[in-house]
């Protein structure tokens, strides 16, 4: 899988674009931005991103949620998806990772890693 | 007249009569016989069962005209007690002892008096049966003897009587401990169930009964594991003690009583069921009960309900994992930009604000670890941090501490060694842990040592055998070792050795304390051994499963078998 676009989903704009520099200038990768879950699966639905980074704690539909609803979309079962989390209790994190997922970013995470993080987390 | 000598022992002759409880009690049909016999006996128109008091005789019974009392000083049964045999006086008038005497002077006009004396069973003369005539007289041989022997039927009745109002005494004192236990039992916040050694119930006190909605009567009887317990958990419980004790437990009342059975304290939460299917939570204390002997003859079962206690330590946890959240978040912004600016992905950054960068990412990275520390010292304080206990090889921990540590070693100019006790070659020892927090405590314990040593010193990690029954892992370092002073608060919460070195200060002064904790949730021990200007060794031992134990930790039962 050749990872190009990535879905970066999360509520606080400053992380995004904390994120979204790291991705697009130390990854080469193009970034596109959603705010929310139904943002996301609109975005999701209508550019079938590589990979979706994706906040769990989210006001309104949450990171869990958003995830079910896009394995629900036409293309979106198989778009890996990234969980990024301020929540870090192991329990919590084993219950993540049981949903589906491909790994799991804590917060707050280092930028300047962040690219090499995802690579490692997909395998490639 | 003669007044009657005193006994050498008359205090504790006045402390038996005492004893018996019979001065100033109503008149008694069974004396009354005895006198009236006497009387038939003798052929005397008065006899008299006399109690010699300190002052006064006393008459428990009297037959014929006499007073209920008369004065020690005058009386003939005084005489009687201090000679303590048959005493006769055949004629008063006559007897230099009692010329002069009211009774013999006075209306009654006694003239003749014979006695046998009443001889408690510790050899007291307590008083007399007594006969009396006014006439002059003396009486035949059978006449004594049969008085002797009406005087000591007098007497074993007064034992006979004492001995009941004794064991009545001690009946009165045993309902009324038993009633004052009841209302204790009943008025305790606690629910008690107390079980036979097959777990059958014996008893239960109101706050039971009230809790889990059952009478005792319905209960009493039956099994308790099945009544109050909850099959799932009782199984969950029954596996982890199958795997701490190294033998099999089963889901069963011998679930309950697995640890006691074998000497040790039980005291864990369990969740009771109420006869209306309702749950909730209990601590749960655990008492087996024996004889003198030794022999386990019950359990008792002293529950307190904890549903208020779980909701505060619910709340709490929750509290501090929002914070924790919330602290995160703009964290993640500032770290991030920090991040950026400093690893130069927007441009390259003015050398004089390098530094100035550098420090604030730094400190932002040490806030970050304060609030996982905080996290974690919240969650085990509330009891919360669920070990998950999977065997695992103490050398492999070790390695993949030092591994994971290698960084910060290298980048302080620090070696970093670690051995393996070489009796394992062959057979390592499996321990029984929680492989994440153990790998927290060793690579807390190797951050410490690297910070403190010299550049070009080295951290020497060793895991090794404690006696064959535990495991024990510890880090020595090249440092310049802890003050006396510093040790006792070492564990405690916020504790930083005092040091002029920065790279001691990036710590949140909580990685011991945490260290302590979990070790102590292994049911282990953690301590140092230190000497200023020769550096420390931190350590912890985990005890072994039993079936790991090494031979050596028995070698004397060994040698003996």
């Amino acid at each position: 899988m050749t990872l190009s676009k990535i879905l970066l989903v999360d509520d606080e704009a400053d992380i995004r674009l904390v994120a979204e520099i790291s991705l697009s200038n130390l990854g080469g990768w193009q970034v596109i931005q959603a705010a929310s879950g139904p943002e996301a699966l609109e975005l999701a639905a209508r550019e079938l991103p590589d990979l979706v980074l994706l906040d769990v704690m989210m006001p309104g539909m949450d990171g869990p949620t958003t995830l079910l609803r896009l394995r629900g979309l036409a293309g979106g079962e198989a778009i890996p998806v990234i969980f990024m989390t301020a929540k870090v209790q192991r329990a919590e994190i084993d219950r993540l990772l049981s949903l589906g997922v491909r790994g799991l970013i804590p917060k707050p995470f280092d930028p300047m890693t962040l690219p090499h993080e995802i690579r490692r987390i997909l395998g490639a | 007249m003669k007044t009657p000598p005193i006994p050498r022992d008359e205090p504790q002759r006045l402390a038996a009569l005492r004893r018996y409880e019979l001065l100033d009690t109503p008149p008694e049909k069974v004396y009354d016989d005895l006198t009236r016999l006497a009387a038939h006996v003798c052929q005397t128109p008065i006899a008299l069962m006399s109690m010699v008091d300190a002052e006064r005789q006393w008459f428990k019974s009297c037959f014929g005209p006499f007073p209920a009392e008369t004065d020690r000083s005058c009386s003939f049964c005084g005489h009687a007690v201090f000679a303590g045999e048959l005493l006769m006086v055949p004629d008063a008038t006559r007897d230099e002892r009692f010329i002069g005497n009211p009774l013999v002077t006075g209306e009654l006009e006694i003239r003749f008096y014979a006695s046998t004396p009443l001889v408690s069973y510790d050899g007291y003369a307590l008083g007399t049966l007594c006969v009396m005539d006014r006439r002059p007289r003396e009486l035949s041989p059978q006449q004594i003897e049969m008085l002797s022997a009406l005087g000591r039927l007098a007497m074993s009745q007064m034992e006979l009587r004492l001995r009941i109002t004794e064991q009545a005494r001690i009946e009165r004192q045993l309902a009324e401990s038993a009633e004052l236990r009841r209302a204790i039992l009943d008025s305790a916040n606690y629910s008690i169930i107390s079980c036979r050694p097959d777990g059958v119930i014996r008893a239960m006190n109101a706050a039971a009964e009230r809790w889990l909605g059952y009478r005792s009567e319905d209960v009493v009887g039956k099994k308790t594991p099945e009544i109050f317990h909850d099959r799932c958990e009782l199984e969950q419980r029954a596996a982890a003690l199958t795997n701490e004790l190294g033998r099999p437990v089963a889901a069963s009342f011998a679930t309950l009583i697995a640890k006691v059975g074998l000497g040790l304290t039980d005291e864990r939460e369990w969740t009771y069921l109420t006869a209306a299917g309702r749950r909730f939570p209990v601590q749960l204390s655990t008492t087996a009960l024996c004889d003198a002997a030794g022999r386990i003859t019950g359990f008792l079962f002293i529950a307190s309900d904890i549903t208020e206690r779980q909701q505060v330590e619910l709340a709490k946890s929750e509290f501090v994992s929002v914070v924790s959240h919330e602290l995160r978040t703009p964290l993640t912004s500032i770290r991030g930009s920090l991040g950026l600016i400093e690893g130069g992905a927007v441009g390259e950054v003015p050398p004089k604000m390098v530094r100035l960068i550098e420090i604030a990412r730094a400190n932002t990275d040490r806030l970050v670890r304060l609030i996982n520390d905080i996290l974690d010292l919240a969650k085990i304080e509330s009891g919360k941090l669920e070990l998950q206990m999977l065997p695992l090889d103490p050398a492999a921990l070790a390695a993949e501490a030092v591994a994971e540590i290698k960084g910060m070693a290298d980048q302080l100019h620090v070696r970093l060694a670690w051995s393996s006790d070489p009796s394992w070659i062959d057979h390592p020892p499996r321990l029984l842990g929680d492989r994440d927090r153990l790998l927290q405590v060793l690579i807390n314990l190797l951050s410490n040592a690297i910070k403190v040593s010299p550049p070009g010193g080295a951290v020497e990690t060793r895991v090794e055998s404690a006696g064959g029954a535990s495991v024990r892992i510890s880090v020595h370092d090249e440092g310049p070792g802890i003050p006396p002073h510093e040790l006792s608060r070492l564990f405690g919460k916020f504790h930083q050795i005092d040091s002029s070195d920065a790279r001691s200060r990036s710590g949140t002064g909580l990685g011991l304390a945490i260290s302590k904790a979990i070790v102590d949730e292994h049911r282990g021990t953690i301590g140092i051994e230190t000497e200023e200007g020769k550096g420390s060794t931190f350590w912890f031992e985990i005890p072994l499963p039993p079936d790991e134990w090494a031979p050596a930790a028995d070698d004397a039962g060994l040698a003996a078998r």
